[in-house]
């Protein structure tokens, strides 16, 4: 017996997400756009985290209209804005600069709120900073600084949105913290516990599975145990995810993924291979499966559109990647308030995860992921006896050639290949046909 | 519930001015619920017939404690040499020849022998590769197991004690899990520290109160970190060990030892066991119980117990292997506090309750169902610094600060 058909239900209240960065210019302004947004809005893409000073974006003061046409390309998407302040290159311990960075941010949301109106803009994200705890990424800023940079930022958004929300505290949020450092916990106990919560938000924090090739830095040599190594551990997005939810408990805040995938090495052809093949579809279908089991509250892979980056799920024209098209199988099949429960456990668990979704009309399904590159098979009588008796499969792996494809189903069985992702279904869409 | 309790020995324990009585010594393990007993007999290349008489000695006590030895062996050095390795080998088989010659091959196969010693660490590897580790492990395992005889299930074998502190100490477990000849491997065992900064050194942080808070924190490692390593395992029949565990790992004592031998030792501690028992773990082995004269021995140089032992004492005493456990705060939580609560089939409750906050608090009772009805209190710390004390429990339990305490009804405790 595989599975338990029993386990309980409970609501599923994860949002999902992606992160429009390097190549905002593209999603924002290129000749494709139409075609990304619509390809986001397939996704059930709820909220979309972008940079106001880092990572290429257009100046806030010289270049306006590029950053209003970025922001209305996620309001096109129709996902709530999610904006990172980061970062300054003034001495952090500096008050003067803290304090023009803060006025900054400030000018900024009175703007949106200007352009956008204040009811709009008060449910966006507002985040302070990006990686403040890794010293390339972050600009070397220590917590210390990095709190004063905080509270006089979210004070700042505070002030703005002021007459729109109520006595609400504004979602402000840090600090999108990187996970490969030893002590990265830290940072959101620090926040959680030295600064004043009720400029909190929501918590922030990363996670990529590696960020060194094979063989590079004391890694795994063979390429093969590499891929293993690393789809065993996206676990790591459950644990995080609970660690997190464990010093927020108590607290009325959101619990976030802010930048996942499977792999950030510093150049793109070699991340490539992880994030954009059909490994980095099953490495995703794996942490989405953890996000759901976790509950927590939003996810935004890193990234939505990319021009030759190594991450993106779209490429500037909006070709999908695989991984694209596994989320996209759980965006349609486990949606938000959807009831959600996880028959997998133990052992089998290292060779397959599921979740299964029952929504609204008797609408049932099974988002499942093969995390063995050899052939498997996967009953489904144990894992959801009503989907056994007969329902529509869909099937992403190397002899679909990493994209989704509906077939007559075998009753009562998934069969992969090796690494890939399926879904089995009561109700196919249109959609889904395509 | 499945952990095994245990201890390992220090660095000292061949200094004969060092230590406890031997019959202290043997009733401290005891005391203590001690299932495990880590000791490093100093392999490296040479034969064990240098220090035999007085090892065979600190064997014998440990086994009259009723506790199992893990012998541990590091990994040879210079781990590239060819006949350094055959040493090395050589050297672990003949200490197990002269283990069986002993005590027989039956008893001898009931311990535990680890291979490895934090063999991920750049500080202290030499270089040491995962491959080469894992054909050090390999022979040096087989020869142990050869040794052994056919003992029934899998031999008592396993590594590589992983270095917690390093960022991809995972990949260690999961390729000793994945690349070593399974029949090799009987548990798999890491290392787990909550800091070796000293407060405001690598951006730790300079005030002490949230230095302390924030190490306190850090005890979900222990269950998310067994949690990691029972998935890698479940189903496989191979033990899930902490084979090293202590707040501080620094070795100035005057900067980890408040940490690891006060009432803030004795809660981290109680807290660290709580969230390995949340986690599915195997075993936990304090580092150190004993002949440790520096900043971790739960037994200070004379033997005298600290907080820290005091509270492993009370927890191991109450909550034991095979047990029915339950975490009471964990559908309902309060920061600064955790708790387990534990039952016989017969009619031994306690539940533990861990303080991890410096000041003063109060529980009322009577919010949590499995806390309500017992009768009395021990306490470890809480105020009452080293000493523990038993009094009539009223609906609310009070702390003076870090603490331990039993909620029990007196019967079989």
């Amino acid at each position: 017996m595989i599975g338990d058909g029993t386990a309980p239900l409970r609501p599923m209240r994860l949002q999902y997400g992606v992160n429009e960065s390097d190549s905002w210019w593209h999603f924002a302004l290129g000749p494709n756009r139409q075609r990304l947004w619509s390809k986001l809005r397939e996704l059930d893409v709820r909220i979309i985290r972008m940079f106001v000073f880092d990572k290429h974006a257009p100046d806030p003061i010289a270049d306006w209209p590029s950053l209003r046409a970025y922001i209305q390309a996620a309001l096109n998407v129709g996902a709530t804005p999610f904006l990172t302040f980061a970062k300054f290159r003034r001495p952090f311990d500096d008050p003067r600069a803290v304090r023009w960075f803060a006025e900054l941010c400030s000018e900024i949301v009175w703007s949106c709120t200007e352009e956008w109106g204040g009811e709009n803009v008060r449910n966006w994200y507002w985040c302070v900073w990006n990686e403040p705890n890794n010293d390339w990424i972050g600009g070397g800023i220590n917590f210390e600084q990095y709190r004063a940079v905080y509270e006089s930022v979210a004070r700042g958004v505070a002030r703005s949105l002021a007459p729109w929300l109520d006595g609400r505290a504004p979602r402000v949020g840090g600090p999108s913290v990187e996970g490969f450092q030893p002590f990265w916990l830290d940072w959101v106990w620090r926040l959680l516990n030295e600064v004043d919560n009720s400029l909190i938000g929501f918590v922030n924090w990363h996670y990529y599975a590696e960020w060194r090739d094979a063989g590079e830095a004391d890694a795994v040599g063979d390429a093969g145990t590499m891929q293993n190594l690393i789809i065993a551990q996206a676990h790591q997005f459950g644990l995080r995810a609970t660690q997190v939810a464990r010093l927020l408990r108590g607290r009325s805040l959101l619990n976030m993924c802010g930048e996942w995938n499977a792999h950030s090495h510093y150049i793109p052809a070699v991340r490539a291979r992880f994030n954009q093949t059909l490994f980095g579809a099953t490495h995703g279908a794996a942490a989405l499966i953890q996000f759901l089991r976790s509950g927590i509250d939003a996810e935004m892979v890193w990234t939505g559109t990319d021009d030759a980056c190594g991450y993106g799920i779209l490429d500037p024209r909006a070709e999908p990647t695989s991984l694209y098209y596994a989320k996209l199988l759980c965006a349609r099949h486990v949606r938000y308030g959807d009831q959600i429960r996880f028959p997998l456990n133990g052992k089998d668990r290292r060779e397959w995860d599921a979740v299964v979704s029952h929504g609204p009309h008797g609408r049932r399904s099974i988002f499942v992921v093969h995390l063995r590159d050899r052939p498997g098979v996967l009953p489904l009588r144990d894992l959801e006896p009503s989907l056994a008796r007969g329902g529509h499969l869909i099937k992403l792996d190397a002899s679909t050639y990493g994209q989704p494809v509906p077939l007559p189903a075998r009753t009562g069985r998934i069969e992969l290949d090796g690494f890939g992702v399926a879904v089995v279904t009561n109700e196919l869409g249109p959609e889904d046909k395509a | 519930m499945h952990l095994r309790y245990g201890l390992n020995i220090g660095d000292h324990w061949r200094d004969p001015a060092s230590g406890l009585s031997r019959d202290d010594f043997i009733a401290r393990i005891r005391d203590a619920g001690t299932a495990l007993v880590r000791v490093f007999p100093g392999i490296t290349g040479k034969s064990p017939a240098e220090h035999w008489k007085e090892l065979a000695g600190l064997l014998d006590a440990i086994q009259q404690s009723g506790a199992a030895p893990m012998i541990a062996f590091p990994t040879p050095q210079p781990w590239n040499d060819a006949e350094a390795v055959r040493m090395f080998s050589t050297g672990c088989g003949e200490l197990v020849d002269r283990s069986v010659d002993r005590w027989g091959q039956r008893a001898v196969a009931s311990w535990f022998w680890s291979i490895g010693d934090e063999p991920n660490s750049p500080w202290t590897n030499g270089g040491l590769t995962f491959e080469a580790y894992r054909d050090i492990y390999q022979t040096t395992a087989e020869a142990i197991r050869q040794r052994l005889g056919s003992a029934e299930g899998r031999p008592r074998i396993g590594g590589p004690c992983v270095d917690g502190f390093q960022p991809f100490w995972f990949d260690w477990i999961w390729r000793f899990a994945e690349e070593v000849d399974d029949s090799l491997i009987g548990f798999v065992a890491w290392n787990r520290y909550g800091d070796w900064r000293e407060p405001a050194a690598w951006s730790a942080p300079t005030d002490p109160e949230v230095f302390e808070r924030l190490l306190l924190s850090r005890t979900g490692e222990y269950w998310s970190r067994a949690e990691a390593v029972r998935a890698l395992l479940e189903g496989r029949g191979i033990l899930n060990l902490c084979t090293e565990l202590n707040a501080h790992s620094h070795t100035d004592p005057a900067i980890s030892g408040r940490f690891n031998q006060g009432p803030f030792g004795a809660a981290y501690y109680g807290a660290a066991l709580i969230d390995l028992l949340r986690g599915g773990a195997d075993g936990e082995l304090l580092w150190a119980g004993a002949y440790d004269n520096g900043p971790y021995g739960a037994l200070d140089s004379l033997g005298r117990p600290t907080p820290t032992y005091e509270a492993k004492k009370l927890i191991a005493q109450n909550v034991r292997f095979g047990d029915v456990i339950s975490f009471p705060f964990d559908p309902d939580p309060l920061p600064d506090f955790d708790g387990v609560v534990a039952s016989d089939e017969v009619s031994r409750r306690a539940a533990v309750v861990v303080h991890l906050g410096r000041g003063a608090a109060e529980l009322e009772l009577g919010r949590w169902p499995d806390l309500s009805a017992f009768s009395q209190l021990t306490l470890v710390g809480g105020g009452n610094g080293v000493r523990v004390r038993t009094d009539a429990l009223q609906h609310r339990l009070a702390f003076d600060g870090y603490g331990v305490a039993l909620l029990h009804d007196g019967a079989g405790v």
